[in-house]
């Protein structure tokens, strides 16, 4: 356990020192700034604060989701962690231990995703955050008013049936949640795929996310149950039993079986002696 | 000079990777056709079949994240020539051979001609693909612009003639593809990672959309506005002295900017690989 978390900490301070991450986090700010800008004239044009909910809104916004998983993309564009450093590492623990500690960098990265977009959120929006437990008169006007998003060219959307059905806090913690679960899916997928095949699991992201692009034109298919990255909105799950969506049970079931999923198989993968030799020799 | 960049030009062209990424891109780029398509065919062409232009379906092929998502997957056919170069070690040959100035040259003009020849097939394909189910129709702008939902486009068809709108919007998008490819090229030797050059579309349209929006980028220097069709169309309604020299003029104008862009991209590439690399002169 001693050596996985030390193993853990090499991983981490070897993405400490990688660009990706850097360019991931500015994706992501630059896109939170082209976001929430219009929102802030609005919020000041009206002498108004913004309810820290607004970040429930944030991945109705197409823009702001694909940044977001490009920029998951990148923070695990590294696994398996494969450089001249892993080898003697591998040595040292053993290959079991080895993948404990890459299991456990994903965890701690898709801990820390949803904490770091929420701290982002909070600067952009610095000095106009507004910390209730109502949805705030802007965000309300606004989903009453559409006209005012043309007004103030505003993209974000803040979906009337989300703020009837959830309290900002209730919504705030089901989309962390949810961007936690998927971030934990996207790391544990793209790292099982990858042991199997260099590359593989790379491929398998970018396939979902051509069927969370789809699912913009087709949005009465059932890919909708199969598009684990379109989670991350509260308006793509079910708030009622009319409007034929996922239900948040179906969601949650869905991302912790394929987690334990890709778990057991990198479980299972380690098992094998082959599989060792071949990790080691790559 | 010129026999290598036929040679790279041939061996680009006839490559699967680039037939693959065409396949991609129109695969791409059809699917928000899709259900404009089930639409017309399944509630109007039951009895007739009407004359459309696939530039009327650009509103939605050129939405943020679609075109996001085109243009990154365009650069794959031209981001890594310098980066791979550089890796493979295979710019010191090409150094020797042709000196660094004329081969910063050539992989530039190998970047333009490459992207603009692609966004031309796939375009074509696209057209191709549409004129199955439906006529092209070259000859009658007031049935094309009946059709146009969009009134910037409807404007636009009726001030030029379609066979010129035809000619002058696959131009623009080839030329939209070509400043893309040209400023990923020319950033790549700074570069180290594949990955990012690959997804470096996404990270310059967010950076030009902040800009945009923070009002710190004036139309006329915003590349995504030069060189969108939408936004071009858009302005072309403020003015309405005639309508195929205004697109002609822009062309002008997208030409320059492209033309500024590859000196930029040649200057730095040429200012970088002198400073930072240990280049054998050329004879």
């Amino acid at each position: 356990m001693k050596i996985s978390s030390k193993l853990v900490q090499i991983f981490l301070l070897d993405l400490l020192k990688n660009p990706l991450l850097y360019m991931g986090l500015l994706l992501i700010s630059l896109n939170l700034v082209s976001l929430l800008t219009p929102l802030k004239a609005a919020a000041t044009y009206f002498d108004l604060g913004i309810s820290m909910g607004v970040i429930v809104f944030l991945f109705n916004e197409k823009l702001m989701s694909l940044a977001v998983m490009t920029c998951l993309l990148l923070l695990y564009a590294n696994l398996p962690f494969k450089n001249d450093l892993q080898l003697s590492l591998i040595v040292r623990s053993s290959t079991s231990t080895w993948f404990v500690a890459q299991i456990g960098y994903v965890f701690l990265l898709s801990i820390g995703y949803p904490i770091i977009l929420l701290l982002l959120s909070g600067l952009v929006l610095w000095q106009q955050v507004e910390l209730t437990h109502e949805w705030g008169k802007l965000l309300g006007s606004i989903a009453y008013y559409p006209s005012l998003l043309e007004e103030f060219s505003i993209f974000l959307y803040p979906s009337n049936g989300v703020m009837t059905t959830y309290t900002p806090l209730e919504a705030i913690l089901f989309t962390l949640t949810l961007l936690m679960l998927v971030s934990l899916f996207a790391g544990v997928l793209i790292l099982t795929f990858n042991l199997i095949y260099s590359g593989l699991g790379f491929a398998i992201y970018a396939v979902l996310m051509f069927v969370e692009f789809s699912l913009m034109f087709f949005p009465g298919y059932a890919i909708k149950y199969f598009s684990p990255l379109s989670w991350l909105s509260l308006e793509r799950i079910s708030l009622s039993f009319m409007d034929n969506l996922p239900s948040m049970t179906y969601v949650v079931t869905f991302l912790v079986v394929s987690i334990i999923t890709c778990l057991l198989a990198i479980f299972f993968l380690l098992k094998s002696s082959r599989f060792r030799e071949r990790v080691i020799n790559e | 000079m010129i026999r290598y960049l036929f040679y790279d030009l041939r061996l680009k062209l006839l490559s699967v990777k680039f037939w693959l990424i065409i396949i991609l891109y129109v695969i791409l780029a059809f699917i928000p056709i899709i259900p404009e398509l089930e639409f017309f065919l399944g509630s109007i062409s039951g009895e007739q079949t009407y004359p459309v232009t696939y530039f009327w379906f650009i509103p939605y092929t050129q939405t943020p994240v679609i075109w996001v998502v085109l243009m990154t997957v365009a650069g794959f056919v031209t981001s890594s020539l310098v980066y791979d170069d550089l890796k493979q070690g295979y710019i010191q040959f090409m150094i020797y051979r042709t000196g660094l100035k004329q081969y910063l040259l050539l992989r530039l003009v190998t970047t333009i001609i490459l992207a603009m020849v692609f966004s031309l097939i796939a375009n074509l394909l696209i057209l191709m693909l549409l004129g199955i189910w439906f006529p092209f129709g070259l000859d009658d702008p007031d049935m094309l612009s009946y059709f146009v939902a969009d009134f910037s486009f409807e404007e636009a068809i009726s001030l030029a003639s379609p066979l010129w709108f035809y000619i002058s919007q696959l131009l623009v998008l080839s030329l939209h593809t070509a400043w893309y490819a040209v400023l990923v090229v020319g950033v790549s030797v700074r570069i180290k990672q594949s990955l990012l050059l690959k997804l470096l579309p996404v990270f310059v349209y967010s950076l030009l959309n902040s800009f945009e929006v923070m009002k710190w980028l004036p139309v006329a220097l915003n590349p995504s506005k030069v060189f969108s069709n939408r936004a071009y169309l858009e302005r072309i309604l403020t003015n309405y002295s005639s309508g195929i020299d205004m697109l002609f003029n822009s062309l002008l104008y997208r030409l320059l900017f492209l033309l500024l862009l590859v000196i930029g991209a040649y200057s730095g590439m040429l200012l970088y690989l002198e400073k930072n690399y240990r280049i054998r002169k050329g004879v």
